[in-house]
């Protein structure tokens, strides 16, 4: 009887002890010792860079001749820089083209790729320009766009229809660069949106098929509510890729026609670089960073009352 | 027997549900094969126009397969630009990128997972943190860093900030975490120390997964424009997807050498394709495990 009384408050001191991270002073010095080579990088090369950027974004600053303090003098300019505006506007139109686009197109593919022979040669396939580098797609792709000899033009010309000049007209160049994204990130999402596919329990179907339920009822009222966390991902990761999208209109069309491809990173890289002002470009980069501290709260605090983790 | 089943089968049109039922597969799978054969041509429309001669590909109307085929283009490649450089330095830097990548990655993680120390948690969750950050932000001081230490033009400015790969950590604290901790708990009776389990335990059982985090490391140095193109300023050290880049925004250039262009571009996508053909898993997990949460 003691014994046990015994033995019951034992239980009891170990496992309030375990709640208590015993920690020895070997296992400190090794633990810091471990992580002290990412701490030195994420200083040098995030930290640091993080504080100092802020810093530049209030100055007039050039690596050679240039440093004044200005204030916010550099975030009031770029309110009436008319291209800043436009590489914003232009992004907004990218993405209200690649985030639906994208999203309809890579879950129609995944639904449908989902059960059908073949499917892990399809995958395979789909995924290969996500493994290509995006300077090597740009580039096969400025081809396929050519007016004349070109691939999308030479296959429109099989069903009878004369294709218009795709990068070279500022109506067309934005949608084809959207498109090139759009056919480049298919494979990527739909391997993420077949993960969260095969985690929905096959059991919900049969009890639909039971009840009754056609295949698009059950789209309606089962995969997409049970897909809701993974596009509410999909859609956060699309809307902070729009800033930061800079290979492909460098390549493609550099911007232009007249800036109607100019994208907000390639347009920071351009006053950084080419015009070495890069106290504005900061700001620029301010204004970027802001942006996606938005969306990625947005997301956290949006997702615990939108989205259905009900499994 | 088979006679008596005909006779008794009747012959009717089938209704609009079991139309819809047979068909519905029939145009799944035609939508999945449409898209299969729009994500290839443009790869085979490169791979074959290569072994064109440049009028031959501006001809029009377009004409899929070379009317003769000419391999010249791939010798032309390397007389028009230093491209056997471009080749090496992408070698080079690809591979400290990675092996320094590895060796960071996963001491950190390998902390993260077994240790107990002091401020353990915190300095995870920092770190996890720092994948928030647009890298756009900090790219304007970490260039200004790099050439601070002299190191503009030179292998370690290009592969060292590279190193860093924070999603790596993760995914490495993870699979050390289902290691059975007995394992380590035998080689400390045994009288090894921490650097030695880590390195000699550890780490060999260890190789599925640094194998996916190698992977990752070592496509996304292979692909990346954005730290060459600040960093290299030299032709000399421009790495394979600058060197292209560039090449493709001289205008007059593309004009002329169109085959040359898309025999590199071919040459310089070839490894990363080919290791993807083998280790297909490695890279669809890498890449799925950090598209999730």
């Amino acid at each position: 009887m003691a014994s046990t009384a015994a033995k019951g408050g034992g239980g009891l001191v170990a496992r309030v002890r375990s709640r208590i991270p015993v920690t020895t002073r070997r296992d400190n010095i090794a633990g810091w010792l471990f992580i002290s080579p990412v701490l030195l990088w994420i200083l040098v090369f995030t930290a640091y860079p993080l504080i100092s950027s802020l810093y530049l974004s209030f100055r007039e600053w050039d690596p050679l001749f240039t440093d004044k303090y200005v204030g916010l003098a550099n975030y009031a300019e770029l309110m009436e820089d008319k291209i800043f505006l436009m590489a914003y506007r232009n992004a907004l139109v990218y993405a209200a083209i690649t985030i639906p686009l994208g999203l309809v197109w890579g879950m129609s593919v995944a639904l449908a790729v989902q059960h059908i022979r073949g499917r892990a040669f399809f995958r395979a396939l789909y995924f290969l320009p996500t493994v290509t580098s995006s300077v090597a797609i740009a580039i096969v792709w400025s081809f396929a766009y050519n007016q004349d000899y070109g691939l999308v033009n030479s296959l429109l010309r099989y069903v009878n229809v004369d294709g218009p000049n795709w990068l070279g007209h500022t109506q067309w160049a934005l949608i084809s660069i959207s498109l090139v994204v759009v056919w480049a990130g298919t494979g990527f999402w739909m391997i993420v949106f077949l993960a969260g596919l095969l985690d929905i329990p096959p059991e919900y179907y049969d009890a639909a098929k039971v009840d009754g339920a056609t295949g698009w009822q059950s789209l309606w009222r089962i995969t997409l509510p049970l897909m809701s966390p993974t596009i509410f991902y999909y859609i956060t990761n699309a809307l902070i890729t729009v800033w930061v999208q800079f290979e492909i209109p460098f390549v493609m069309t550099g911007g232009g026609p007249a800036n109607a491809t100019l994208m907000p990173a390639l347009h920071l890289y351009r006053e950084a670089w080419d015009r070495l002002k890069m106290g504005y470009a900061s700001a620029m980069a301010w204004v970027m960073a802001l942006i996606i501290f938005i969306i990625t709260a947005l997301h956290f605090s949006l997702s615990r009352r939108w989205v259905n983790y009900d499994r | 027997m088979t006679a008596e089943r005909f006779a008794n089968t009747q012959y009717r049109l089938p209704t609009l549900a079991e139309a819809r039922r047979q068909l519905f597969p029939v145009l799944k799978f035609a939508l999945v094969v449409a898209g299969g054969i729009g994500t290839a041509l443009p790869f085979v429309w490169m791979v074959l126009s290569s072994f064109k001669t440049n009028a031959d590909i501006g001809r029009i109307p377009m004409h899929w397969f070379p009317a003769e085929w000419v391999p010249q283009n791939y010798a032309k490649v390397f007389e028009i630009m230093p491209f056997a450089r471009f080749y090496l330095n992408s070698i080079i830097v690809g591979v400290l990128t990675t092996c320094g990548a590895l060796l960071i990655c996963s001491m950190a993680a390998y902390a993260f997972a077994r240790i107990r120390f002091i401020g353990r948690d915190i300095m995870f969750m920092l770190i996890l943190t720092t994948i928030m950050i647009p890298w756009w932000v900090t790219l304007i001081p970490a260039y200004l860093v790099i050439r601070q230490l002299g190191w503009l033009n030179t292998y370690q400015g290009l592969s060292v900030p590279g190193m860093l790969n924070i999603m790596g950590i993760f995914l490495l604290r993870q699979f050390f975490r289902t290691i059975p901790p007995d394992i380590e708990d035998a080689a400390f009776v045994d009288g090894a120390n921490r650097l030695q389990i880590y390195a000699r335990i550890v780490l060999p059982m260890a190789k599925p997964a640094l194998l996916t985090v190698g992977l990752m490391t070592l496509m996304g140095s292979w692909n990346s424009l954005v730290w060459p193109l600040v960093i290299s300023q030299h032709e000399s050290m421009r790495t394979l997807p600058l060197g292209l880049a560039v090449l493709a925004n001289l205008a007059g250039w593309v004009r002329h050498e169109t085959g040359a262009l898309l025999a590199a571009t071919f040459l310089s996508i070839l490894p990363i394709v080919v290791i993807y053909m083998f280790l297909q898993q490695y890279f669809i997990r890498g890449l799925a495990l950090s598209g999730l949460k």
